[in-house]
């Protein structure tokens, strides 16, 4: 991407921006448009979304997302907030003032999760190095943001740590390269390998317990328009107490286990099979138990020397 | 995605399953069918469902596609293409009717009990 396209920046343009009118940025192959009238929000957003590519006046915006106040009076007194995608009846739930950044990442996540059905899309983890890319789906809080984190880290290019975005014609993945979610103890392993004005500030007593968001590297921004097939599918699964393993899947499981993994499997039907089935074919499945993120990396690394 | 793999574990009568019961597959067109080895795995389009079928299975839903049967016309051409005897593959066909029909693969022509 050119750098002639203007950013996100911390500017007061941007702060006042993100009251009025909205800021429209470009995340891989969305647009989103989101505006907030909470100063600390916008003050949260700017710092983690700065060097986003701001939407230019031709593209069509994908997705719309506010965070408001639950009633008028709650933007001033015990703050809460939620999330409003301008549904009458919101699947958000309301959150205390001080979780600004969280509402508006469970929004674009809802948002991107029911409306994108132009990609066969996966609860997934994505890097990609040389031109291979690996998908790692997983439940959340299995270990798949921090290790595709850690990953991101150490050479590979982030695509994604939540969305996999599958052209089912083309078999490639599309980047989305939104902010990391690090939740509680993967906080401190990834905190020690980045400058610390790379980590949004704590989110304490979330549903999900303590939350710092990780902008993402440079290179997964400017290269969010670069897709890559993927070679391997990962399921990582950290477990400081167990041995560590690397265990191949046969083919059956491995449809199994990656169809389990696609979001809008049922909604795509024939299409989502064809898919699957192609991805199945074309990749090598394991189970990956390691023991600490240093000892993860260079599992993947093996696996992706001998991957096709 | 449910497996059609395990004959023996499942039970051996169903409703729909009588002995003079001509089966058919409705609209074999629409079933998508992905060779993973040791199994199959069939989209079933009408459904929505994908399932895993194990080689027997994935035998007797092709020779239902091909034409439509009774379970013994099925028990015996399994069994000749088996070269198994009929008394050990009927029992399996029996299962395997019994869960296609389950799971809307199959529809009976003609049913008498």
């Amino acid at each position: 991407m050119g750098r002639d396209v203007r950013d996100i920046t911390r500017s007061p343009e941007h702060f006042r921006a993100l009251r009025r009118e909205g800021l429209r940025f470009r995340v891989g192959p969305f647009v989103a448009h989101v505006r907030t009238p909470f100063t600390r929000l916008r003050h949260d957003f700017l710092e983690t979304y700065e060097g986003f590519p701001l939407a230019s006046e031709a593209e069509a915006t994908t997705f719309h997302l506010q965070v408001r106040a639950t009633a008028p009076l709650r933007r001033w007194l015990r703050p809460k907030l939620m999330a409003d995608a301008g549904f009458a009846h919101t699947p958000f739930v309301p959150l205390p003032g001080d979780l600004g950044m969280l509402a508006m990442e469970m929004g674009l996540n809802w948002l991107v999760a029911t409306s994108s059905d132009r990609f066969l899309m996966f609860h997934a983890g994505l890097v990609e190095r040389g031109g291979k890319a690996i998908l790692m789906p997983g439940a959340s809080g299995i270990g798949k943001s921090t290790l595709t984190a850690g990953l991101s880290l150490s050479g590979w290019r982030f695509f994604t740590d939540e969305f996999g975005l599958l052209d089912p014609d083309t078999l490639a993945f599309h980047p989305h390269p939104r902010p990391i979610s690090l939740k509680n103890e993967s906080i401190p392993v990834l905190a020690e390998r980045v400058m610390p004005e790379r980590l949004g500030r704590p989110l304490h007593e979330t549903p999900k317990g303590t939350i710092r968001y990780l902008k993402p590297p440079r290179d997964a921004l400017e290269r969010m328009a670069d897709t890559a097939p993927a070679s391997l599918i990962l399921y990582p699964n950290y477990n400081p107490n167990a041995k560590s393993q690397v265990i191949e899947l046969p083919k059956h499981e491995a449809f199994a286990m990656v169809r389990g993994a696609a979001v809008n499997c049922d909604r795509l039907g024939e299409t989502a099979f064809r898919a699957l089935a192609a991805l199945t074919d074309r990749c090598r499945s394991f189970r990956l138990i390691y023991r600490s993120l240093d000892q993860a990396i260079r599992m993947v690394s093996d696996l992706m020397e001998h991957a096709p | 995605m449910t497996a059609v793999a395990k004959a023996d574990d499942r039970q051996q009568s169903g409703p729909s399953v009588g002995p003079l019961s001509i089966w058919t597959v409705p609209s074999p067109e629409r079933l998508l069918w992905h060779d993973l080895g040791a199994v199959a795995v069939v989209f079933n389009a009408r459904s929505g469902d994908t399932h895993v079928v194990d080689p027997l299975a994935h035998e007797a839903l092709a020779l239902l596609v091909e034409s439509p049967r009774t379970a013994s016309a099925l028990t015996a051409a399994l069994a000749d293409l088996l070269e198994a005897p009929e008394a050990e593959v009927g029992p399996k066909v029996e299962a395997i009717l019994t869960e296609f029909d389950r799971l809307g693969l199959i529809f009976p022509l003609v049913t008498v009990h």
